[in-house]
Parts: structure tokens; C-alpha cells; sequence
């Protein structure tokens, strides 16, 4: 019940004109982004940073969650206008949702996902705010060891799912940590790895890098897609049969319960191989479920309830390791979290006695958010399905033109600008190759505090590695990867190239 | 594998090979223990070994994969496409060349004529009016309504 107390306060934080303009914004600003083809999520919200440079930091985290959830739910209006997913969650929803779409039930399939999204979204947001506070009171009483076992194993659940070659997920993970290396020593205080470069002593900005390998690349990636012409949709009639409502009900709470434990683990969200996707499970186990399997496929409004509420709970849920542990579950969490750190703050257990207005204002939000994200979407699809129809050269145009900003202003270095460039290209590369770009990222923002952690234990246990076997927690919470590694090394096929290149 | 996937992965795992050996050497510059415990040396040493270690079994497995030869779909675009990407990062390379020195008004206006331009862009009435808001409109928005500081270059604009 303290959760549910300390929410009521959240809501007196969150129902105040500017955070509930911050979050109309947001909402508005992340549909936009999730209804155009080949930006994400991470990037959406990586770009759209700087817009929050002058707000107060409730303001500027309320907005960016925002951006976040209205990207996850956009991304569902080009999956059933045009049969393209607006961000990688919503693939699953092209199935069912285009059918549906050119069966002239355009309007039912987006209201039935935006419905189930919306109480995906409410559900998970309960849920966090009930377990957030044991989990973080959990937390409290973790030390470095523990801290750095926990953030291991938070990299090592994003290496297991990153798809099937370990070597390259480790290899990026690495690559992740060196580059958080370059700076100051954050124990000792000494520049290291900056080659005398005076703009690297601070490090390498994770905003510029993230810009980089999400938009950049996403946007050169882009280029290459067709466009798709958008299907002429009815979006008059809005609700599903009186037949459809019983399996859209049951859909709805199993999308719920899928999207709600899949987010709490830490790195699930974090690559997304499909079948390991929150929209993807609901999905086949509302087919296995279903009396009429052979209507899936064919515009089964099931399909399309089910993936969409799970992606939402998800997207909710996946904020409870943010929040609680500090440990970010996806890239795009990883970004948010990027912002925190922007702010002065650092998301983890100490959050809730440090800022406890702020957190539960955020949380709070996430309610009003998708409260907005219903009544909006709704009345204004025709909208959105406009915009699809905006020449592809403008998007880019003005995307690059956001990213430029949005590393420059920072530091208001020109050299940031080179570094988003720079990753940019590299970005483009690897996700060409299909190297896995979500365990770079989390590694990076990761990386700092798992030194620090690490070297902090090492330092009472003068230098000793058997501290970990005197802290049982650290020690489960290190047995837990060892395992997992162990487990992907004696897989058949263990390091063939990746199939499932990472898109959130 | 195919040939063109065969020889990236080759690159990029000689690429990070190279980048954990320089940082395995440097590391050991910075020292791995000091009279406090571990110094800063110490958990770069241990990545960039792990990084190596990595990067030669990706080397090892990749060069062992029999060569499937070219694939029907290339990895990396060509023709138009190809044009397209590099007009993109050429393009935004040269405005933040001039970004100090035009600032972000007259970079970011000529960076987007161009760029659209080069997309395939041909009202020119639509490049102008785009460019004009995306250099005056956004400077304006940023600088005077967000307080995000943006450049402003040698001419005063």
C-alpha cells in the first residue's frame, strides 16, 4: 500500500500544467517518431534530448518518457496502415493488423491496440509501483560487489539474447566499456586513453555516441527501404464486433501479464530477437489458445489486441530494473537513463530517498501519458496516416539536422558533432553486418559504475577476488551469467553470424 | 558465409583486434595496481584481454566458415542508393566543418538545400522554404525559446 501512497503524491507532482503539457508533448512527439518508418524508439528519444535541455529535470524525464511509450504505440499505425512497423516491436502487429486494414477494419484494429495499450500500460505502471519499493528497499542494502554482480549480470542477459554469435555480442559489449573508459579515471581522477585530445577528457558523450548508432544509422539504413504507399483506410468504425469482445478481453490481460514480466527482466527488451519479443510470445500463445487458429493471419483482431498490449506493459514494466536497480533493460532505456545522468541524477535504488518526488511524479505520469495517448490517437489516426505520405527526404533532412543540435548543444563542442557523425558510420556498418549495437550501448552507460564498483570492492578486499564468495548476493548474482554464458558456449552453432540485427 | 559478410566480419574483428592490443598496451602504461588497489589500468587491462580473445575467435571461426561466394542481395547498397548515404554523412561532415564558422543559421540552411537537392528534390520553392525555416526557424526556436545555446559564426549570423 505504500506504493499506492506514494503514487496519489506522484499524481499531485504530475498534474501540474507544465508536466502535463511536457507530457502531452512527449506523447504527440513520440507517435510522430514511431509513426515514421525507420526511426525507433532509442533513436526518437536520443534525437529529441535537447528540446528538454531547459526544463527542470520531473519536466525533461516526464517528456522523454513520453516520447518513449508514444513511440512504442505509433510504431502500431504504420504496422496496420502500410504493413511497415514503425520500431521493431510492432512486426508481429503487421500480421494481423494490415490484414485486417484491407478487410476495410482499419479503424477497429488501431482502436483495439490502442485500448489494449493503454491498459497494458496502466497495469504494468501499478504493478512497478508496488514492486519498485521493495525492489529498491532490496537494493538498499546492496553493496559495491553486489552492484557490480548485478550490472554484470544485466549485460550478460543483453549478450544471451543478442542473437545466436556470442563472440561479436561480447565483442560489442567490449567495445561499449573501452569507449566509457576514455576520460578521466573515475576512482583516481587521471586522464586516460584521450591521446592529449582536450575534448576527450570528459569522455566520449553517450549522447552523441547513441545519436549516432541509433539515428544516423537507422536514418542510412532508411534509405535503402521502398517506401510503401499507405492503403486508403476506413477509420470511421472504431470498435470490434460484439463476437470479438470475449477474446479480446482474455488477449488483452494475457498481453498484460506477457509484457509486464518480460519488461521486469533486465535486457529482455534490449535486442528483441523476435522470438524472444514480448509481442511475439503473446502472439503465438494467442494462436495456440484460440478455437480458430486459421483465422490468425487472415485479420484476427486477437492478433493485434494481444502483441500491442504487451508491448505497452512492457514498455511500462521495463522501467521497474531503471528504477529500482538502476540497471537499464533495453537501449532505449539506456538512453532515458543517459538523460537522468544529464539531470543530476542517477536512476537506482538511492532515487527513491533522494528525489521520491520525482520518481513517483514520473510514474505517475506514465498514467496520465497513456490516458493522453488513448483520447489522442484516436480522433487524430487520419492524421497520422497523413504523415505518412511526407517525402522521405525531408524526414532525414530534418532528423539530421535534429542530431546535429542535439550533440552540439551539450558541451557546445563541434567535436561531439563528429563523434555522432563518426558513430554514425560505424552504426551503419555493424548493423550491416549484423552485429548486435544494444549491448554497445548499455555497455557504455554501464561502464563507469561497473569500474567504480569493481575496483571499490577490490579496494576493501585489498585487491582480493574472494570478496565475492563472502557476499552470497554478489556471488548468485555472478553464478546467474556464468551460467548463462556457459549455457550459450555449449550451444551447437554458438558463434555463426547473427540473423536478428537489434532495432530498439 | 557469403563473401561480402565473410570479409566484413574479417575487417571488423582485425579492427577491434588492433583497437584491444593498443588498449592492452597503453593499459599497462597506466598501471594495474597501485598502494590503493587497483589503478586506472586495471579494468580497461581486463576488457581489451577480453575484447582480443574475442575479436581472434571471431577471426578464427569466420576465416574456418566455408566461403558461400557472392550472395544475390549486397551487403551495402550501390548505385543511387549508395549516392543517396553518402550525400547524407558528406553532406552533414561539411556543415559541421563550417558549423563555427558560417553558424548554425547559414550551415544548416546550405546543408539543406543541398542535401534535399541531392534526395531528389526539384520545386525549388519547397528547398528554399525548407532550408529557410530548417537554418532561421530552428536557430530560432532553440536559442530563443529553449535556451539551447547554438553557434553563431564569423559574419554575426
Amino acid at each position: 500500500m505504500e506504493g499506492l501512497e506514494h503514487l496519489m503524491g506522484g499524481f499531485a507532482g504530475a498534474a501540474t500544467v507544465g508536466n502535463l503539457s511536457y507530457a502531452l508533448i512527449g506523447c504527440v512527439l513520440g507517435t510522430l517518431i514511431g509513426v515514421l518508418p525507420g526511426l525507433g524508439p532509442a533513436a526518437g528519444t536520443a534525437i529529441l534530448i535537447p528540446i528538454t535541455f531547459n526544463l527542470d529535470a520531473t519536466g525533461a524525464i516526464i517528456m522523454l518518457c513520453a516520447i518513449y511509450y508514444g513511440a512504442m504505440y505509433g510504431g502500431t499505425i504504420t504496422s496496420v496502415l502500410i504493413n511497415v512497423p514503425g520500431e521493431a516491436a510492432s512486426v508481429i502487429t503487421c500480421i494481423d493488423g494490415y490484414q485486417m486494414a484491407r478487410q476495410g477494419r482499419a479503424g477497429a484494429a488501431l482502436a483495439i491496440a490502442a485500448v489494449g495499450s493503454f491498459i497494458g500500460g496502466c497495469a504494468a505502471t501499478i504493478a512497478l509501483a508496488f514492486v519498485a519499493i521493495p525492489l529498491a528497499k532490496l537494493a538498499l542494502g546492496f553493496g559495491p560487489a553486489e552492484f557490480f554482480a548485478l550490472m554484470v549480470l544485466g549485460l550478460c542477459l543483453v549478450i544471451g539474447l543478442a542473437g545466436r554469435n556470442l563472440a561479436a555480442a561480447l565483442l560489442m559489449t567490449v567495445f561499449g566499456l573501452l569507449l566509457a573508459m576514455i576520460g578521466i579515471d573515475p576512482v583516481r581522477g587521471a586522464p586516460r586513453f584521450t591521446g592529449g585530445i582536450p575534448d576527450l577528457f570528459d569522455g566520449i558523450g553517450f549522447i552523441p555516441v547513441a545519436m549516432g548508432l541509433f539515428g544516423i544509422a537507422e536514418l542510412l539504413i532508411a534509405v535503402e527501404q521502398h517506401q510503401v504507399k499507405a492503403i486508403r483506410a476506413d477509420l470511421t468504425d472504431l470498435w470490434p464486433r460484439r463476437d470479438e469482445l470475449g477474446p479480446c478481453v482474455k488477449a488483452i490481460v494475457r498481453g498484460t501479464g506477457i509484457g509486464f514480466v518480460l519488461g521486469m527482466i533486465p535486457g529482455v527488451g534490449a535486442v528483441i530477437p523476435t522470438f524472444m519479443a514480448p509481442t511475439f510470445m503473446a502472439y503465438v500463445l494467442e494462436k495456440r489458445l484460440s478455437k480458430h487458429p486459421e483465422r490468425f493471419g487472415h485479420g484476427a483482431i486477437e492478433g493485434v489486441a494481444s502483441p500491442e498490449t504487451a508491448n505497452n506493459a512492457y514498455a511500462n514494466a521495463s522501467m521497474i530494473p531503471l528504477f529500482a536497480l538502476g540497471v537499464p533493460s533495453s537501449a532505449t532505456i539506456a538512453v532515458l537513463m543517459g538523460a537522468f545522468i544529464i539531470n543530476g541524477l542517477t536512476p537506482g535504488p538511492f532515487l527513491f530517498q533522494e528525489r521520491p518526488d520525482l520518481v513517483w511524479a514520473v510514474i505517475a505520469s506514465f498514467f496520465i501519458g497513456n490516458a493522453m495517448l488513448l483520447a489522442l490517437n484516436l480522433p487524430l489516426v487520419g492524421l497520422w496516416a497523413r504523415l505518412l505520405r511526407m517525402p522521405f527526404r525531408y524526414l532525414c533532412v530534418g532528423v539530421l539536422i535534429f542530431c546535429i543540435v542535439g550533440s552540439y548543444s551539450l558541451k557546445q563542442t563541434v567535436f561531439d558533432v563528429w563523434v555522432m557523425l563518426g558513430f554514425g558510420a560505424i552504426g551503419y556498418l555493424l548493423r550491416k553486418l549484423e552485429f548486435p549495437l544494444a549491448p554497445a550501448i548499455l555497455a557504455m552507460i554501464l561502464g563507469p559504475m561497473m569500474e567504480k564498483s569493481l575496483r571499490t570492492t577490490l579496494e576493501i578486499s585489498n585487491g582480493s577476488f574472494a570478496i565475492f564468495l563472502d557476499r552470497p548476493v554478489a556471488l548468485v548474482l555472478l553464478i546467474i551469467p556464468a551460467i548463462i554464458l556457459g549455457v550459450l558456449l555449449l550451444r551447437p552453432k554458438a558463434f555463426e553470424p547473427l540473423r536478428e540485427a537489434d532495432t530498439d | 558465409m557469403p563473401t561480402g559478410m565473410r570479409r566484413g566480419w574479417q575487417a571488423t574483428g582485425l579492427v577491434m583486434l588492433v583497437i584491444c592490443l593498443v588498449t592492452l598496451w597503453q593499459a599497462t602504461k597506466l598501471s594495474l595496481f597501485d598502494r590503493l588497489g587497483p589503478a586506472a589500468g586495471f579494468f580497461p587491462f581486463y576488457l581489451a584481454l577480453i575484447g582480443a580473445a574475442m575479436s581472434a575467435l571471431i577471426l578464427f571461426q569466420v576465416t574456418r566458415t566455408a566461403d558461400l561466394g557472392p550472395s544475390r542481395e549486397t551487403i551495402f547498397p550501390r548505385g543511387a542508393t549508395a549516392w543517396r548515404a553518402f550525400a547524407i554523412l558528406a553532406s552533414a561532415a561539411v556543415a559541421t566543418a563550417l558549423l563555427e564558422w558560417l553558424g548554425f543559421r547559414l550551415a544548416v540552411t546550405m546543408f539543406s538545400a543541398v542535401l534535399l537537392v541531392a534526395l531528389g528534390e526539384r520545386r525549388w520553392w519547397a528547398v528554399a522554404l525548407f532550408a529557410v525555416i530548417a537554418g532561421f526557424g530552428l536557430f530560432h526556436l532553440f536559442n530563443n525559446w529553449l535556451d539551447v545555446l547554438l553557434p553563431v559564426g564569423e559574419f554575426g549570423i
